[in-house]
């Protein structure tokens, strides 16, 4: 569907490339020439994911972006390594159900950290003249979960949310180096994610989902060509956007 | 976590005053059920006993002392009495 040199030599980092969206989304810029760095926690999951790419030149680089503070100068020593980035997909996430009787504080803040926080410290870390080279893009996954409500995910739509937001100043603020930043926001992907936030549906809880989302549940794939374009120069005039790609979830 | 210790935390998460719940109490019966209390419990299981329970497996369990069963917390009445 998309060129095969359309990102060529490019270097593209991805968080979350050894799970669901990260991985399809790895699998498919390769396929477009990129060079990945594929980041995550679990490395033979991430050698996994290399397994599955096209092309050569990709590696993996296991990283637990809980250490927010950590990540602007190790994106500066990757840059040195690899060469300047001229992508960064921000796919790593955590999902939380919890009626807030159950809601404890510290999870919060775990997911924040990872959703939100890792998010604007990837774009500080990229802004760095070292380690950028423009035009660059900047993804952020984000979720329809940041539009809508759903009782018992408030923390994980308060992060989605803020993804949104954080989107748009971070777009102004890096327009000026070449750098675009938008995000996506995917409705029900049938990844180890959604799986997981099944675990806590009843069947009959599952199917009402299924049943709102008009094209069915979305497969990695779709996501991942969202997530081609926007790292692509096909959007090149797009900057501070949420694509939403969701099957007509939200268009109820 | 023990047998005592997740009822109260049951009755924590439904709201009940303490040694509300019993094992002899049907799940679904207990004041508060809904889809909210329903994925609290999973929860539950999921943050103390970090046992992950399947929403049907949940289902399946008629009490609650089906569901401390399940989850291993039972006190095997029938061979405590044989002892
Ligand atoms: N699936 C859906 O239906 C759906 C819908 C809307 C939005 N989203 C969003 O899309 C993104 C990807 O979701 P997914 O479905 O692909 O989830 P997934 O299969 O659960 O994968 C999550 C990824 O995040 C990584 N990750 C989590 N914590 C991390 C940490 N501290 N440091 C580094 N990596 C970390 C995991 O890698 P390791 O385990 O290796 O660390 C894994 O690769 C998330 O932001 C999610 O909120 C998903």
């Amino acid at each position: 569907m998309f060129a095969t040199d359309a990102l060529i030599d490019r270097t593209i980092l991805i968080t979350g490339a050894s799970s669901g969206l990260g991985r399809a989304t790895a699998v498919l810029l390769s396929r477009m020439g990129a060079r990945i760095i594929a980041v995550g926690r679990n490395e033979d999951r991430l050698i996994a994911t290399a397994s599955q790419l096209s092309g050569a030149g990709h590696v993996v680089r296991p990283f637990d972006l809980a250490a927010v503070e950590a990540i602007p100068e190790w994106l500066q020593s990757l840059a040195a390594e690899c060469g300047p980035l001229r992508g960064v997909v921000h796919s790593a996430g955590v999902h939380l159900a919890r009626p807030l009787q159950m809601l404890k504080a510290d999870a919060v803040q775990q997911l924040l950290t990872v959703n939100v926080t890792a998010a604007l410290m990837l774009a500080k870390g990229l802004r760095q003249r070292a380690v950028h080279e423009s035009p660059a893009s900047l993804v952020l996954m984000s979720s329809v979960m940041g539009q809508v409500g759903q009782a018992g995910v408030t923390a994980y739509s308060a992060s989605k949310g803020a993804v949104d937001a954080l989107c748009r100043s971070l777009a102004l603020e890096l327009a000026t180096q070449g750098i675009r930043v938008n995000a996506i926001a995917p409705g029900q992907v049938e990844t180890e994610m959604a799986e997981q936030q099944r675990g806590s549906l009843t069947t009959e809880q599952f199917e009402r989902i299924r049943s709102m989302h008009p094209l069915g549940l979305g497969r990695a794939e779709d996501v991942a060509s969202a997530v081609a374009f926007l790292i692509s120069d096909a959007s090149r005039w797009m900057t501070g956007t949420t694509l939403t790609v969701d099957g007509g979830y939200t268009a109820h | 976590m023990d047998a005592t210790a997740f009822l109260v935390a049951l009755d924590e998460l439904f709201e009940l005053d303490r040694g509300t719940i019993t094992s002899a109490d049907a799940i679904r019966d207990i004041p508060g059920w809904s889809s909210l209390t329903f994925m609290g419990l999973i929860a539950l299981v999921d943050d103390e006993l970090d046992i992950t329970l399947t929403p049907d497996t949940v289902l399946a369990c008629r009490t609650v002392g089906d569901l401390l069963q399940e989850v291993g917390l039972a006190t095997h009445p029938a061979r405590q009495r044989a002892a």
